[in-house]
């Protein structure tokens, strides 16, 4: 419990250093995968190779060789290099959350910590920042100092306009000479076929996607006691509303959305995520790994 | 309608501050954030009635205190028409003396009185009987004839003591008895303020008779029978003769043909045989009835009883003179015993002896005693004797010089003249009734608890005094005797409208001709009077078990329906201030009714309403203000 509550983004509001979140996030969900027998994790020893000329000495065994005389290097599962790019949504409407954590702070997190362990397993970690441009780009890397310039990209993400799913895809595909893993972290507002049309052609190029769908939970159930004039963060359109309409239409709409969403995720072979901002960071941890074994 | 400071209702305009806040300000208020509206649609006509629904009585009320403020400001008015023709204020004035109750005479003053009333709008009653009573406008439906004497001389004072500065408008609707009248035209003076309109009710003379008076014993001792002297009178009749009946106790017990001359008078005798023991509802009455029956009988009582004792405690002499004195009165109601038993006397006398313990106690309870001494003597509750001696010899005696002649016991006593007193024993701390002419007191009452003592400076035995041989003594003795039994008091005959009088401090209870108590319990322990208004028996009961019956009658007088000369009445309508004329047009009087006190009242009750309403509907809105300001922080809007 005491590693979960870490993963709680209302915990991690108080941590004032992203990448010291992302490290507490990650040790907290290793702490506690620990007692879940379900995921393997990269740094598991996976087999012994003979050394061949060339092989960076530093992972030789040397035990081995003093009681063999033989030169092995010792490899681990997670040395299967990938390499994941987080692409984060920075749009104006990302800006939202009725809690301590808005969705746009819920998804510095969740990228944060998906990059802390990409590079805690070794593999090269990417980001995009968009919006109905990219904002940044941090192309991926395994090398020393990725992560701080991952974590600084991640810092300097504030909210800015429209989203627009296209632009930082095409950006997207021009720069991706490798099959990897893209995890698309937004709120998508946007039509479900719209959002698979773009993203499906990076799954078609052999990337594995995941979309995190982060929306607040006041989104997902609005509780409106008297009649609101409701301003859209992104067009600035105002609409006045109605309890009643809160209460029943709304509700169903939104899980339409997310339900169309989901449907043609799995339909394009893309893995969806719906997750509420004030839910621990683990589910969308998990979903992570999962997909990470899959590929190896 | 209008208003006294008509510039204040500008400040209405003030209604444009809760227009603003509540219509304008709100299009604007709390816009809150969201990420998308992509989902949203807008329900902006219900949202917008719910609103109104929520906030137009906190408008309404915010609003109405303002404009109430407005409009008490300008104190708005409103003007009724009141009084009478002419501007004057109306006064009706109905005659409700017994007079009145012949034939229609009121009802017709009656609806004479009530359309004067409609004509007027607003007017004031005054109820004109023995005394004038005022009473409100309402009043005139339930005014009844009463049993009273009617005088036309209580009308100017009453309207007087209404104390109107304005012109007052008087309407009298009576009969005009001439029996009325005042004995002085002066004593019908109104004040100057007020004009007479005269509404007579009866045109002409009726002819009327009437039992004038029946003469009969208040008391008769031993006797079953007594009589009684029955007169009857007509008043502007022809001769006539008319069936003359005696009732005892609602039952009929004698009666005859009674020739009765024109407008004249005739008498006739009856004995009454049968009379019960105690009180005897008698009833003389004259058949057939005319127009104004009431005067038609005529109610009288009779008491039947056993002679009482009287003690006589002392010397013999002086018993001797008293017993020649008490029971020379023919059937006298008293018989004199000598001794010192105790038992139930009317009265008790001690002459020149100790009084035994228990007279006092007796008085106490209700007796009376009659102490006579001539020497020194020291009586419980009274007082003490002082002896005086002037001698028998020359001219050393006293006289009597000053007497209280309205006492029941000295009326008519003419100061005793040529009695001399030649010892006395002076009661100091007592009521004189008498004095000598050195100021001694020489007759004094006193009262002990529920009794009364007469205490007799002298004796009776002839010695000390030459009373016992003049001619007052027995008028003294009988009158002594009639005060001390309590039998001298009661007047068993009274005119309706009288009082009767109560001994201060005595409990009574009076019945009235009805059979219902007419004092209650409280007023029965301290009434010292009642008013006999009705005609018939009022049934007095007194403390130690005494009973009197009252025959009430009207003033006969009433029975005389003969109307004033016109000259007289003219006279009287003229003495008056000028009337208004009849014809001209009415000019209403107009009185003014102001409403700020009540927009006043209405304001702080709306603002009341307002705080109660007020402090329901910010808690709401100010909720919603902190879930947008959250909102806004959270998006760092």
């Amino acid at each position: 419990m005491t590693q979960l509550r870490y993963l709680d983004p209302n915990v991690l509001a108080g941590i004032s250093s992203l990448e010291l979140v992302a490290r507490t996030v990650v040790d907290g969900f290793i702490a506690g995968l620990h007692r879940s027998p379900d995921f393997g994790f990269s740094q598991e020893f996976a087999e012994y190779r003979a050394y061949s000329p060339g092989d960076d000495l530093r992972y030789v065994d040397w035990n081995v060789f003093a009681r063999t005389e033989r030169a092995y290097l010792k490899r681990y599962r997670g040395e299967t290099n990938t390499q994941l790019t987080a692409m984060l949504d920075a749009s104006a409407s990302m800006a939202f959350g009725s809690g301590q954590v808005n969705k746009l702070e819920y998804a510095r997190y969740l990228a944060a910590s998906l990059c802390f362990l990409a590079q805690h397993q070794r593999d090269a970690a990417g980001l995009i920042v968009f919006d109905d441009e990219v904002r940044n780009y941090v192309h991926p890397s395994g090398r020393q100092g990725q992560l701080a310039r991952l974590m600084h990209g991640l810092e300097r993400a504030t909210p800015g306009a429209r989203t627009n799913y296209a632009k930082p895809f095409e950006h997207f595909l021009s720069f991706l000479h490798r099959r990897g893993m893209a995890a698309v972290i937004s709120d998508f507002y946007a039509a479900p076929d719209e959002v698979i049309r773009t993203v499906e052609p990076l799954a078609r190029r052999g990337t594995e996607v995941i979309l995190f769908h982060l929306l607040d939970r006041e989104e997902l159930a609005p509780a409106l006691r008297d009649p609101a004039l409701l301003v859209d963060m992104e067009t600035g359109e105002g609409i006045e509303v109605s309890p009643d309409f809160a209460r029943r239409e709304y509700r169903e709409r939104i899980g339409a959305h997310t339900a169309a969403l989901r449907q043609a995720a799995a339909e394009a072979g893309i893995d969806y995520v719906l997750i509420p901002t004030d839910k621990p960071l683990d589910d969308a941890l998990r979903e992570y790994l999962a997909v990470r074994q899959r590929r190896l | 309608m209008g208003f006294a400071a008509p510039w204040f209702l500008a400040a209405a305009a003030a209604v444009a501050l809760p227009l603003w806040l509540h219509l304008l300000r709100r299009s604007r208020s709390s816009p809150r954030p969201f990420a998308s509206v992509m989902f949203w649609e807008a329900r902006t006509e219900s949202s917008v009635r719910q609103r109104r629904l929520q906030f137009y009585l906190l408008f309404t009320l915010r609003s109405a205190i303002i404009l109430l403020l407005a409009l008490a400001f300008a104190q708005p008015y409103f003007e009724t028409t009141g009084a009478a023709a002419g501007g004057r204020k109306v006064v009706l004035a109905l005659d409700v003396s017994a007079s009145m109750r012949e034939g229609g005479r009121m009802p017709r003053a009656k609806s004479a009185a009530l359309a004067e009333l409609k004509k007027a709008g607003e007017a004031r009653v005054i109820a004109l009987g023995r005394t004038a009573v005022v009473q409100p406008a309402p009043a005139l439906q339930a005014l009844k004839a009463t049993a009273e004497t009617g005088s036309l001389a209580e009308l100017g004072p009453a309207v007087a003591a209404l104390g109107d500065k304005e012109p007052v408008e008087i309407h009298l609707f009576s009969d005009f008895q001439k029996s009325a009248l005042p004995a002085s035209f002066d004593d019908l003076r109104l004040p100057e303020n007020a004009s007479l309109v005269l509404q007579p009710v009866a045109n002409s003379n009726i002819p009327n008779w009437a039992v004038e008076r029946a003469d009969a014993p208040a008391r008769v001792f031993g006797s079953d029978t007594a009589r009684v002297t029955v007169a009857v009178r007509g008043y502007g009749t022809p001769a006539e003769s008319r069936r003359v009946s005696i009732m005892l106790n609602a039952k009929l017990v004698a009666g005859r043909e009674v020739p009765v001359p024109s407008s004249g008078r005739a008498s006739a005798e009856f004995d009454i045989h049968g009379l019960a023991y105690g009180l005897n509802r008698c009833e003389a009455r004259i058949e057939p009835a005319d127009s104004l029956a009431q005067d038609d009988r005529y109610y009288f009582s009779i008491e039947r009883a056993e002679p009482r004792p009287v003690l006589y405690i002392g010397d013999h002499r002086g018993a001797v003179y008293f017993r020649a004195a008490l029971e020379s009165a023919a059937a006298s109601p008293f018989r004199l015993r000598e001794g010192r038993d105790e038992g139930s006397y009317a009265f008790v006398v001690v002459a020149d002896a100790a009084p035994p313990a228990w007279v006092m106690e007796y008085v106490r309870r209700g007796g009376a005693a009659l102490f006579a001494y001539a020497g020194r003597r020291r009586v419980d509750s009274v007082g003490d004797f002082e002896p005086l001696y002037y001698g028998r010899e020359g001219d050393r005696f006293q006289t009597v010089s000053w007497m209280d002649r309205l006492h029941p016991v000295l009326r008519d006593a003419n100061l005793w003249q040529g009695v001399r007193f030649y010892r006395v024993a002076r009661a100091g701390g007592l009521r004189a009734l008498a004095r000598l002419a050195d100021g001694t007191p020489v007759l004094s009452e006193a009262r002990v608890g529920a009794g009364r003592v007469l205490a007799f400076g002298s004796a009776l035995d002839g010695i000390a005094n030459d009373l016992p041989l003049h001619k007052a003594f027995v008028p003294f003795v009988l009158r002594a005797a009639a005060y001390l039994s309590g039998m001298g008091e009661a007047t068993p005959q009274r005119v309706a409208g009288s009082q009767v009088e109560l001994t201060p401090g005595v409990p009574a209870e009076v019945l009235d001709p009805h059979g219902q108590r007419l004092l209650s319990l409280e007023q029965a322990q301290t009434a010292t009077s009642f008013d006999a208004a009705e005609e018939g028996f009022y049934e007095l009961r007194r403390a130690g078990g005494r009973r009197e019956l009252i025959a009430v009658n009207a003033d006969r007088r009433e029975s005389d329906l003969a109307i004033a000369p016109h000259e007289t009445l003219d006279l009287w309508a003229k003495s008056g201030a000028p009337a208004a004329p009849a014809s001209g047009p009415a000019r209403n009087t107009r009185q003014r009714h102001d409403l700020w006190p009540w927009l006043i009242a209405l304001a702080i009750a709306a603002a009341v309403a307002e705080a109660f309403v007020g402090s329901r509907y910010p808690g709401a809105r100010h909720a919603q203000t902190l879930e947008a300001e959250a909102t806004a922080k959270g998006a760092g809007v």
